[in-house]
């Protein structure tokens, strides 16, 4: 259906609320990593939350971190097979700057960043090559549009030349090939979910628009199954899934820019909602 | 005597049922509120959310905004029975406006439409007042509505969404997910003692990569039903896209960015555009091919709540 009313008006409730908080300012309570998906994304999926950021709190010069993936050489992007080493950037990053910080860290992350935050926090140990310590004091972690189950597209031949076009090195398509859903990666992810819930207090799985149609993540991956599939004593760590209509995955219409989302966010990373 | 004293109470009872069944269809025509109707040539494919997540429901609930909608096109009808071929002559040009307020699971709206000098709605009425009310614990919504034209029908119909079936068709390298819709209309006209029902099936794609629901492919099908008549039955086919709605003033450059000193703030009122394309194709010899094409521009504004 076109874009529906309902959405719209929310929308317009939405940009009301954060003008609102430019005049009346708020107080992040912990450090916030803003992971990227793409490792060449470049954090362009957080054009305007982080702008809202920057505009709407007080601490945003010293808590915000948004990351960006470089190669070691210090330029371009980094030559990683999948989501594991992107982790161990994560983690390396947390340790240097954030790891002493008694108010623990948050994580926002979008698509397969949201995979580069659970390695760091479930996927250090026991991995060839991989020294990195993992993420210990990790709080809260919202992820929109994670293939926490992998997506079908990722092995499609249309997808990866439409990935290939424009990017000139073959990283990218064995970093695709790690989100197919029966890849070993996505298997480790599996087997390792009730670490990642164990290691954080509250995990907000969010969505685009995706329960039907042609569909970039779908619900059941970007919703890692559902709070069922983890272990009792850590389902209260599981909030409620949700979707933002008339999103998609990225563009323009893409959920990481929907003001909703950036609202929801807010709310959540000051514990307005809870 | 004793069956005389019977047949008047079956009377009484059928015209208390048609009462019943009249100010039930009023009264949502008074409280009703949706877009979400079966297929028509002059409409855009629009189709309730039926989630029912506690935090949809609330969404649900909150819901308050007012929306008019006015679009222009052209509108082609066959006149041979049965052909495929809906281009004739006669001046094509139509238009239709529609205003509405929603209140929580509620809505009112109204109506009115020219499909050219074809009639190539004929379905449809000419002007229409209607109230919807959404019940997605129920996985329905209903629509009653009041219509008038002048030259050709006035009724009332109550017609009901159901919630789509996904087909996950579980391609390997593909999510491909479309939505299955049923809708079914009860028309009443004016003079006509025999009812309509009509029960309509769709298949549709209402999301893609990167536009979102901004475009819509829709296939469906429909059959009017009447006792002791011949039914008459179509298919159609429509593409939808609309524009992403900005602020009809204010905002800057980017509405959803922080504003620049100075900017103005955003509208309350926000605009698209849309453009919407249809064909409909018979499948007796009952009725005609029909193609039209609308483009328009809506306004959605919030009232009232948080």
């Amino acid at each position: 259906m076109p874009i529906s009313d309902a959405t719209r008006a929310a929308r317009t409730r939405a940009r009301q609320t954060l003008n609102g908080w430019i005049q009346n300012k708020l107080t992040l309570p912990r450090p916030v990593c803003l992971v990227p998906g793409w490792r060449d994304e470049q954090g362009e999926c957080w054009s305007h939350m982080d702008s809202w950021l920057k505009a709407t709190c007080t601490n945003y010069g010293a808590d915000v971190h948004p990351l960006v993936f470089v190669a070691e050489s210090g330029g371009g992007d980094p030559p990683w097979e999948d989501f594991l080493d992107f982790g161990s950037d994560v983690a390396d990053y947390v340790a240097k700057h954030l790891a002493n910080d008694p108010r623990g860290v948050d994580f926002v992350c979008h698509s397969m960043g949201g995979l580069d935050t659970f390695a760091a926090i479930a996927l250090m140990h026991g991995q060839p090559g991989i020294t990195s310590a993992p993420v210990t004091n990790a709080h809260t972690v919202i992820t929109f549009d994670t293939p926490f189950r992998g997506f079908a597209s990722a092995s499609n031949p249309l997808f990866q030349a439409f990935v290939k076009k424009g990017r000139q090195d073959s990283w990218v398509l064995l970093q695709l090939g790690a989100m197919e859903p029966d890849s070993k990666r996505m298997v480790e992810v599996g087997a390792a979910r009730d670490a990642f819930l164990g290691g954080v207090q509250a995990f907000w799985p969010r969505g685009a628009d995706n329960a039907a149609g042609a569909l970039e993540v779908p619900d059941t991956s970007a919703k890692f199954d559902g709070p069922n599939t983890f272990a009792s004593g850590l389902q209260p760590r599981y909030r409620p899934y949700a979707v933002f209509p008339d999103t998609s995955h990225s563009g323009t219409n893409g959920v990481t820019h929907d003001v909703r989302a950036i609202v929801e966010t807010l709310q959540i990373l000051t514990g307005q909602k809870t | 005597m004793r069956r005389s004293v019977r047949t008047r109470r079956c009377a009484r009872a059928a015209a208390k049922a048609r009462a019943v069944a009249f100010a039930f269809a009023a009264v949502l025509s008074l409280a009703p509120g949706a877009r979400a109707e079966i297929p028509a040539l002059t409409r855009e494919f629009v189709t309730e959310d039926f989630r029912s997540t506690p935090d949809a429901l609330q969404q649900l609930a909150q819901r308050r905004h007012v929306a008019l909608g006015i679009a222009g096109g052209a509108l082609w009808a066959g006149d041979e029975a049965g052909s495929w071929q809906a281009f004739r002559g006669g001046s094509p040009w139509g238009a239709r406006a529609e205003a509405l307020a929603s209140y929580g699971r509620c809505t009112l709206g109204a109506n009115a439409t020219n499909d050219g000098s074809r009639n190539a709605d004929a379905r449809e009425y000419g002007q229409r007042i209607t109230g919807a009310v959404h019940v997605p614990e129920m996985r329905t919504a209903l629509t009653g509505a009041v219509g008038y034209e002048r030259w050709h029908h006035r009724g009332t119909d109550l017609s009901a969404e159901f919630a789509p079936i996904r087909w996950h068709t579980h391609l390997r390298t593909m999510d491909l997910v479309p939505n299955v819709h049923f809708w079914t209309r009860y028309r009443k006209l004016e003079g006509d003692d025999k009812a309509i029902v009509t029960p309509a099936a769709g298949i549709a794609l209402q999301h893609f990569v990167v536009f979102g629901s901004q475009p819509v492919l829709a296939l469906s099908a429909q059959s009017d039903l009447s006792s002791g008549r011949t039914p008459s039955t179509f298919g159609m086919f429509q593409f939808g896209f609309a524009s992403v709605p900005r602020p009809l003033t204010g905002g800057g450059a980017d509405p959803d960015m922080p504003p620049a000193p100075g900017t103005p703030p955003p509208s309350l009122i926000d605009r698209n555009w849309f453009v919407t394309l249809a064909y409909a194709a018979p499948f007796d010899q009952r009725s005609s091919a029909r193609f039209g094409v609308l483009a328009g521009l809506r306004f959605v504004r919030p009232y009232g709540g948080s």
